[in-house]
């Protein structure tokens, strides 16, 4: 319902020259290029030779065993980690916004997890945990171990296996289960539940019987999320994978883009059946969801009664705790004595720890390390802030002219969030790296590529923003007589902005820590933090590794505490709001 | 399980229980801030079968709570709790039956139609829990769907239907189990006017014909006193008024019961005489008023301050001076206003400093002959001294003050706004 003072502003100031709307328009189309051009110039370049179709990529990719086998593994991988994350996060949801074992920090904690601890820090921060020799829990299980009379000189644990892998992959993946079936029962009319109870039935059976299939919709698309980002995953494959030596399709491609001499048809074969898999997987999420059998999203959620689990309830917290410290305490702690050390050992040893890796890490002018963390940094502020400037403009424009340019506008910030970064990353490397465009080994195609992939963050959290603003406070500004620049300015923009911070601390952080996109598209002359990371893995030099994954670690859980902090001092708006608006926006 | 449980079960001594009995109950909510905020602060009252218990109040007076409480969907602080002297709730002891053990039914505000089951599905919930014989669900929800008339829409699903056809869908759900006891939290209050008064008559036939006890909660005294057998008026957490509609009505205990149900014109005085043979004397603003002395409360003395009310609908309003009879106050004024509302006709007059309010049918007998004044126009209010009550200011129960001290951080609905909207005066930064 667009209001007829709002209307009759855009009427008037079409007559004279929309500058909002040609802004709003422009930028819309650039972005649509920026997606659909690489996408479609790779599709030719790869599958048509002189005018007729040629797939020969594509024949290659299908004779090739070790293609068979990373299609193999990523598929155990989503049929086992990808349920085992989303049963975890649909548990914990349910026990934070349903029972008496909510713990108000876990809840604002979890959905943050991958912002606090990128999934680089989190998968080597398990290899110094769980190395089969010199892991710090296999020491400390080793010597317990002694004490009872069982002497092993390595493992118990042993993280570069199937298990050891699949561990790390399900606790990577529990927040975005846990987020999406969280909000969706937050948002849930909570009187189903208690006409439920009222019935006769006791907790378990609401839940089952009520609750989930009432969201039904929410798991399907976390279900879907869970797919994209499962076969995306790339830090756990090449870092755990390659212990255990597993590929995964994520690896396979990126390093089909590296190989010489190219075999970047190849990878954009794979990239494509990636296409057609995740196509599949979104129809029959979207089939799912029809029919509108469900609890609408929005409705009147009231204070839940809560379920009182008893003696359960402190167990609960406890593999609640467990879990955080899992993604957060231990792998940082890992870390750090890693980065601490001379050498990777097993024991810590007090006397030996210094601060010689981080100081040659950080203060040795020109090395490598210090040139992809001031690389990564830059990109990380230059991106956050271009990608919430376009998001906040396109999500203005679209709220106000609604109808079919929201859809079509909101749709296009959305796309690349149904594509696996791996593909966009591959597509923007073929087709801008070489002629005409030649920007290979530039910054530039690093930032046009981290754009693209995380614009669905940056135009989710854009959106939170500006639903956060209600219609009528703009009106009330047209109808004293505000103009349509003098009302953004005043009002929308301000109430605006602890939103859009929030999306810019989301946006830097998943550039800094980006690992796919990175390793597509980086190379000598544009090394980002991503990018070293692995070689630095490649040499094995692990007190290195170490300090750069306890520097990320350390710069991203800042710039997020900073923005949240700042943003929930001013106005009635709470951190947890906040939290809540950086963590919607993750998916 | 309690001593003085029933084990046998049986239903023989049934009319000297209560359904439902509450004792001292209370509930204080610890609010995230630190402070502590009391919903419920010590109410008692006795449900019995078959009866139909209004609680009134408004929003924020704990109302939802006591319900909730009841329901067991609330665990209360103190206070105990008893559905047919089986003690299903107590504070102290630490004893709460869940609400699926209460085998209670209830009806929602929100109507809470399962999106994902269709009519039927959602009728037949509360049978299959209890295991019911597959026949006999079809058989007992395809009747309780005819008796509240939407026996068609069986296979639809709640996203078709409109918002008094769902509302009949969790009445059906909520009477199909047989329950003895069936709460209600304001569930007309999302329906629109007309539909809410066919339910209202339904909801009415269908509890004197089943014969279930209900306790209902509403914020709407209208519909209270419609479908009460007894009002339960609350304030604050407490109960200041148990009777039946007309006797709420016609005789409010206190300031705050007169002036929250229905319109009342109210002076504040002292009593001047207090009238052993029959009319007792209240000096006012406007003048002295004359009483019956059985409307005073007993009690009052010559001297203590007193707020005389009278419903608008025992003011009449005539052009002519009517002959004095004795029994009446009559006085002069001139009328503001006034205001057609179809059946009846509002009017305002200024008597003195003081504005009273007025109302009569347009064609009633003991109106002047004509019902529509001019206004400006000199107008005399006559009211019967069996129709002015007087209730004492300060004395007795706190909640005798209508303005006391309504600081209660409302909790009333559990019911937190949805959607946070960045709104109101103060949050705009510079």
């Amino acid at each position: 319902m667009t209001s007829p003072v709002a209307r009759y502003a855009r009427g008037r100031s079409w007559r004279s020259l929309d500058l909002f709307g040609v802004v709003g328009w422009t930028l819309a189309i650039a972005l649509l290029w920026l997606i659909l051009y690489p996408l479609i110039a790779t599709f030719f370049r790869v599958f048509t030779d002189a005018g007729s179709f040629d797939f020969t990529a594509m024949e290659k990719v299908f004779t090739d065993a070790s293609f068979y086998t990373a299609a193999r593994n990523t598929g155990i991988v989503l049929v086992t980690a990808g349920p085992a994350a989303l049963l975890i996060g649909s548990v914990f949801a349910w026990l934070n916004e349903r029972t008496d074992a909510a713990f108000g920090v876990i809840s604002r904690l979890l959905p943050l997890i991958p912002l606090l601890i990128p999934p680089i820090a989190l998968a080597v921060g398990w290899v110094f945990l769980a190395q089969r020799r010199a892991g710090f829990l296999n020491g400390y299980l080793r010597s317990g171990l002694d004490l009872v009379g069982v002497n092993l000189t390595e493992g118990p644990l042993n993280i570069g296996t199937w298990p050891g892998m699949l561990f790390v992959y399900t606790i990577a993946l529990v927040p975005y289960g846990y987020l999406v079936v969280s909000a969706a029962l937050r948002n849930m009319d909570t009187s189903l539940e208690e006409a439920s109870r009222m019935s006769g039935a006791g907790p378990w059976n609401t839940v089952l019987r009520i609750s989930l299939p009432a969201i039904r919709p929410a798991l399907a698309s976390a279900s879907l999320l869970l797919v994209i980002v499962g076969v995306s995953f790339f830090s756990v494959p090449r870092t755990i994978g390659s212990l255990a030596r597993i590929d995964t399709v994520s690896v396979y491609i990126v390093r089909l883009t590296q190989t010489f001499p190219s075999r970047l048809d190849e990878s954009v074969a794979v990239s494509l059946l990636l296409l057609v898999v995740i196509g599949a997987v979104w129809m029959v999420q979207r089939r799912m969801t029809r029919g509108g059998r469900h609890a609408l999203i929005g409705g009147k959620a009231g204070t839940a009664s809560l379920v009182r689990l008893g003696k359960w309830r402190w167990l609960a917290r406890t593999v609640m705790v467990g879990y955080i410290m899992a993604v957060s305490v231990l792998p940082f702690a890992a870390l750090t004595v890693v980065a601490l050390q001379p050498f990777w050992q097993a024991t810590i040893d007090p006397s030996i720890l210094s601060l010689n890796n981080i100081k040659e890490f950080l203060f040795v002018p020109d090395s490598n390390p210090r040139i992809a963390l001031f690389n990564s940094l830059r990109l990380g502020v230059m991106g956050g802030t271009l990608a919430m400037i376009v998001a906040a403009i396109l999500i203005s424009y679209a709220r106000e002219k609604k109808g079919y340019t929201a859809r079509i506008i909101e749709g296009t910030t959305k796309v690349p969030g149904a594509i696996s970064n791996l593909v966009i990353g591959v597509a923007i490397l073929v087709a801008l790296a070489g002629e005409p465009f030649n920007l290979r080994g530039t910054l530039l195609i690093l930032l046009l590529g981290y754009l693209v992939i995380y614009m669905p963050q940056a135009s989710i959290a854009a959106e939170v923003a500006r639903g956060q603003v209600g219609e009528e406070l703009l009106e009330a500004s047209y109808m004293l007589g505000g103009s349509r620049f003098r009302t953004s300015r005043s009002i929308l923009l301000p109430l605006m902005r602890p939103g859009l911070a929030a999306g810019w601390a989301l946006v830097f952080v998943v550039i800094v820590g980006d690992l796919t996109a990175s390793a597509i598209l980086s190379g000598p002359q544009n090394i980002v933090v991503g990018s070293i990371f692995l070689q630095i893995w490649e040499a094995g030099r692990f007190a290195h590794l170490a300090t750069l994954g306890m520097v990320i670690c350390l710069t991203t859980a800042s710039v997020v505490g900073i923005v949240l902090a700042l943003s929930g001092r001013k106005g009635k708006r709470s951190p947890k709001q906040d939290a809540e608006t950086v963590a919607s926006a993750v998916t | 399980m309690t001593p003085e449980d029933p084990a046998s079960g049986g239903t023989t001594a049934g009319n000297e229980e209560p359904a439902i009995r509450i004792v001292g109950l209370e509930k204080h909510f610890r609010r995230t801030g630190g402070g502590v905020v009391t919903a419920v602060a010590g109410v008692s009252l006795d449900i019995e079968p078959g009866e139909m218990v209004v609680v009134l109040g408004p929003s924020g007076c704990g109302k939802t709570t006591l319900l909730r409480c009841i329901a067991g969907l609330e665990a209360p602080t103190g206070g105990e709790i008893y559905s047919r002297n089986r003690l299903i709730s107590s504070g102290d002891r630490g004893v709460i039956v869940s609400p699926e053990k209460r085998a209670f039914g209830m009806m929602f505000q929100s109507y809470a139609v399962w999106p994902h089951m269709s009519v039927f599905q959602n009728v037949a919930y509360p049978l299959k829990l209890r295991r019911v014989p597959k026949a006999e669900i079809q058989e007992r929800v395809g009747r309780i769907l005819d008796l509240v008339g939407i026996g068609d829409l069986g296979t639809e699903y709640s996203s078709q239907l409109s918002g008094g056809q769902q509302q009949r869908i969790a009445l059906a759900r909520s009477l199909v189990a047989d329950p003895e006891v069936i709460l209600f939290d304001e569930p007309l209050s999302n329906v629109d006017a007309k539909v809410r008064e066919d339910l209202r008559i339904e909801l009415l036939t269908m509890q004197k014909r089943i014969g279930f006890a209900g306790v209902y909660v509403t914020h709407d005294q209208e519909e209270a006193m419609a479908i009460a057998d007894r009002i339960v008026v609350m304030k604050d957490g407490v109960v200041v008024q148990v009777g039946p509609p007309d006797q709420v009505y016609g005789a409010p205990s206190s300031r705050f019961v007169a002036s929250f149900i229905g319109v009342v014109n109210e002076f504040v005085g002292e009593v001047r005489a207090t009238g052993d043979d029959s009319r007792a004397i209240v000096d006012t603003e406007i003048g002295e008023m004359s009483l019956a002395s059985a409307n005073l409360t007993t009690g009052t003395r010559v001297g203590d301050q007193v707020a005389v009310v009278i419903r608008p609908e025992s003011v009449s309003v005539s052009a002519m001076r009517p002959e004095s009879d004795g029994d009446s106050n009559t006085w002069s004024g001139t009328l503001r206003a006034q205001m057609f509302r179809g059946s009846y006709r509002d009017y305002l007059v200024d008597v003195g400093s003081r504005q009273i309010r007025a109302r009569g049918g347009s064609a009633a007998g003991r109106m002047a002959a004509r019902g529509v004044f001019d206004a400006g126009e000199a107008v005399f209010l006559t009211i019967p001294a069996t129709a002015i009550r007087a209730i004492p200011i300060n004395s007795g129960r706190g909640e005798a003050n209508g303005e006391g001290s309504a600081d209660h951080v409302s909790s009333d609905t559990g019911v937190p706004p949805s959607v946070e909207e960045i709104g109101g005066a103060g949050t705009v930064p510079d």
